[in-house]
């Protein structure tokens, strides 16, 4: 019958990639509402199950369903926040893709610094970094998911660690070890 | 429990398989660092997310407890959960709520229905006085195009059934059976004073029930839904604002089809849900196809896509 064939083969076959929608869930919005968003996105594609003609598109388009359950998810959020601080439209932080301090690597001040010059980071950057880093998907995914080319995801992962690297990179200091060497090559 | 050991094999697998990825094009070497330490961190950090065979579990819930989902019944529109088969739709109650009860209690909702007839009358003559303008401040539709005429399946008029009035249903989501079923919606009459009935149901909808309707359980959040203002014209008086929504007749989004109505919102919209969606959903639908001319909905948002579709695939246009 159709629609135990449809009930078994849903069962059957997403949770197959709950590991990935919440991984993808949980950098998006953070590990707290993750699980929230993932059974949101799980039932978006269950009530469009029927319409899913290829099977080996599963992957794609339940990340897809995921990360727009999420944007969603994060407006929403602004929305409110903005409806209560008319004031301050402009002083309302972007949320989308922000990464938490995670409590348990408190002592782990690189971890710490990593997070927050990701969080620095434009949106557009910002995304393709923690889709990449913290959820784990190839660029191919996350253009998928993002709904732009994987050449572009690629570009912006490139100029996302460009950045990184520059806002991450010791200050100079004085006496650059560098220059002592060259001093000493030339003399 | 996991009663399916594969699906976990495969997420360890899928860890591993995306971990063990080279990183993306570090052609500098001075990057090469950088990956490895994000790619560090990003296994600390999802190691720490909750078990996904716990998330597996609620999913394949999600399957289980909803085997009468519409999607197993549309071939196409399958996110509209307003397709299901006529005899598998919950027929719409009666309406017995302005049935006026003997006693007091009666002549006290008789009260009530005199100050609402009062009200539609002064929305009436607001109306004929301002006939370039859509009633409503903030809710103010603008039709596209001509508004399907009223027809003789339109419901008995009430008492204040003029020849420029025309009565239309209003579905509303009610507690507690919308919650269970999503699909759930209860009329109520309203009087338009317009032959533009579908945009004046609508407006209703936004509007909300009255206070003797949700007192009686009745609600809607389609108005809950709008996080900014209308981004559409707001025609000859622009100080009243653009319209909540417009509304085409005989189109599926840009494309001419006979009997589609398209309602798109103007305001920007934010999902609650994919109940309260789904809810919504069903009330635009069943309030607009209570008329002869109008056999499917399709619902756009401000951006125009499929509302209350996340797949992306905008497949109430398909």
């Amino acid at each position: 019958m159709h629609v135990s064939e449809g009930t078994k083969s849903f069962a059957a076959i997403v949770p197959l990639y709950a590991s990935a929608m919440l991984r993808v869930a949980a950098a998006l919005i953070g590990p707290a509402e993750a699980e929230d968003a993932v059974q949101e996105a799980s039932m978006r594609a269950w009530q469009a199950w029927s319409t899913l003609r290829d099977m080996n598109a599963v992957r794609p388009w339940l990340l897809q369903i995921t990360v727009n359950v999420c944007r969603h998810w994060r407006r929403g959020l602004k929305g409110q926040q903005q409806a209560h601080m008319q004031s301050l439209p402009e002083e309302v932080p972007d949320l989308w893709a922000v990464l938490e301090a995670d409590p348990g690597t408190s002592d782990h001040t690189g971890a710490l610094d990593l997070r927050a010059a990701i969080n620095a980071l434009p949106g557009d950057l910002r995304s393709v970094v923690v889709l990449r880093y913290y959820a784990g998907l190839d660029a191919t995914e996350i253009g998928g998911a993002l709904s732009v080319p994987a050449g572009t995801v690629r570009s912006r992962l490139h100029r996302a660690l460009l950045q990184l690297h520059e806002r991450l990179a010791p200050p100079p200091s004085s006496f650059p070890q560098t220059t002592l060497h060259d001093t000493e090559g030339r003399s | 429990m996991n009663d399916e050991p594969n699906s976990r094999n495969h997420h360890k697998e899928e860890l591993e398989a995306d971990m063990s990825l080279p990183p993306e094009s570090p052609e500098l070497p001075e990057l090469a660092a950088l990956t490895a330490r994000l790619t560090s961190d990003g296994a600390r950090w999802q190691s720490r997310l909750p078990d996904p065979a716990h998330v597996a579990e609620h999913i394949r819930d999600i399957a289980q407890e909803s085997p009468r989902a519409a999607s197993e019944e549309a071939p196409v529109m399958a996110v509209d959960l307003t397709s299901r088969p006529e005899g598998d739709r919950r027929a719409p109650r009666p309406d017995h709520r302005h049935r006026a009860p003997a006693g007091p209690g009666g002549r006290f909702l008789g009260l009530i229905a005199a100050v609402v007839v009062v009200a539609l009358l002064a929305t009436l003559f607001l109306r004929l006085a301002n006939p370039g303008r859509a009633t409503g401040p903030g809710t103010l539709p603008t039709p596209t195009q001509t508004q399907p005429a009223p027809t003789p399946t339109t419901p008995p008029a009430t008492a204040t059934s003029t020849p420029t009035t025309y009565p239309v249903l209003v579905y509303f989501s009610k507690h507690p059976d919308s919650l269970n079923d999503p699909t759930a919606v209860f009329p109520v009459q309203r009087v338009a004073p317009t032959s533009a009935v579908a945009t004046f149901a609508i407006q209703q909808l936004v509007a909300g029930p009255t206070v003797e309707e949700r007192s009686a359980g009745l609600f809607s959040e389609l108005n809950s839904i709008f996080i900014a203002p209308s981004e559409c014209d707001a025609g000859s008086n622009p100080t009243q604002g653009g319209p909540d929504f417009t509304l085409t007749l005989n189109k599926k989004g840009s494309t001419t089809e006979q009997g589609t109505a398209t309602l798109q919102f103007c305001r920007p919209t934010s999902s609650p849900g994919i109940g309260a969606d789904a809810r919504i959903k069903a009330e635009i639908d069943k309030t607009l196809t209570q008329f002869s001319t109008i056999t499917k909905v399709v619902i756009l948002t401000r951006s125009g896509h499929c509302f209350g579709d996340e797949s992306g695939l905008d497949l109430c246009l398909k």
